[in-house]
């Protein structure tokens, strides 16, 4: 019979943010905290803007066709966390990205997220879908 | 009162295998890089290094292993300044070639797979990225 451990927070005890898991195949071990998913989003931008579910996001702010702002409950520690995701329309391919004019992402939002035609063109979706990594502050 | 268990470790009831995290998964790869230049990590899980195999297209080395090929890999850009003077066309396209028929015909390992960058127009024209991301979900080795 498989043991389960019923607990409702996990801590590390020498480093309260790092506790460590053993691999699928049991082969390595690997920080937990480190792979989840700091916050993530799925959010339909098509006549009015709704934030369908997400995790770590605050609020989500329409800044014009194919572009969202998504502000996070909890800050990034810093602005090397790993965006991405993708949107959908139907009938059409569409390519997502983050737009920071080349600069350093930001530790309170994603701004600004971007949804695109195959051809370019900003358009908005019924549906993006963002995720990011990285560390918390 | 919330119960809370200190521990620094977790593995399974024979100490060798994982846990099951209840209706959750955890990434066991991200990766902030920048793609101009000599290509530089920012911060990252479980990548040893990126290799700079020409313009656009990189390679994402594991530090450990996954234990097969078939885990799901997603990424983003947000370009440069450099390729992107302005905002409303500021991105750009990637592609992850998990098949023979991607331009650059290389398949994903349990080692390491490839990702691509282009422009975000209809020409698709391969370029170097300043902030590039990337993050794979599946079973370490």
């Amino acid at each position: 019979m498989a043991s389960v451990l019923k607990v409702d927070e996990l801590q590390g005890i020498v480093s309260a943010g790092d506790i460590t898991v053993t691999s699928e195949g049991g082969s390595a071990t690997q920080s937990l905290q480190q792979g989840l998913a700091k916050a993530w989003a799925c959010y339909s931008s098509e006549g009015i803007p709704v934030l369908l579910d997400s995790f770590n996001v605050a609020s989500t702010t329409d800044v014009g066709t194919g572009r969202f702002r998504f502000t996070f409950t909890n800050a990034m520690s810093n602005s090397n966390y790993s965006s991405s995701g993708n949107s959908n329309i139907s009938g059409h391919y569409l390519a997502t990205g983050v737009d920071n004019n080349g600069s350093a992402q930001q530790t309170t939002a994603v701004d600004k997220w971007l949804s695109r035609t195959d051809t370019g063109a900003l358009a908005d979706t019924n549906q993006v879908s963002a995720q990011i990594h990285g560390d918390l502050a | 009162m919330p119960s809370v268990l200190n521990v620094d470790t977790i593995a399974d009831a024979a100490g060798t295998g994982a846990v099951a995290l209840t209706k959750q998964s955890a990434a066991k790869a991200w990766v902030n890089f920048n793609g101009i230049g000599t290509v530089s990590t920012r911060d990252s899980l479980n990548t040893s290094s990126i290799s700079d195999n020409g313009t656009g297209y990189y390679s994402l080395n594991f530090s450990t292993a996954m234990s097969n090929i078939n885990y799901s890999i997603s990424g983003g850009t947000n370009g440069s300044n450099n390729s992107y003077p302005t905002a409303a066309s500021a991105g750009g396209d990637i592609r992850f070639n998990t098949n023979t028929a991607s331009p650059f015909k290389t398949q994903p390992t349990t080692s390491a797979f490839t990702m691509s960058v282009s422009q975000d127009n209809a020409l698709g024209t391969a370029l170097d990225a300043e902030w590039m991301y990337g993050n794979v979900l599946g079973d370490l080795a």
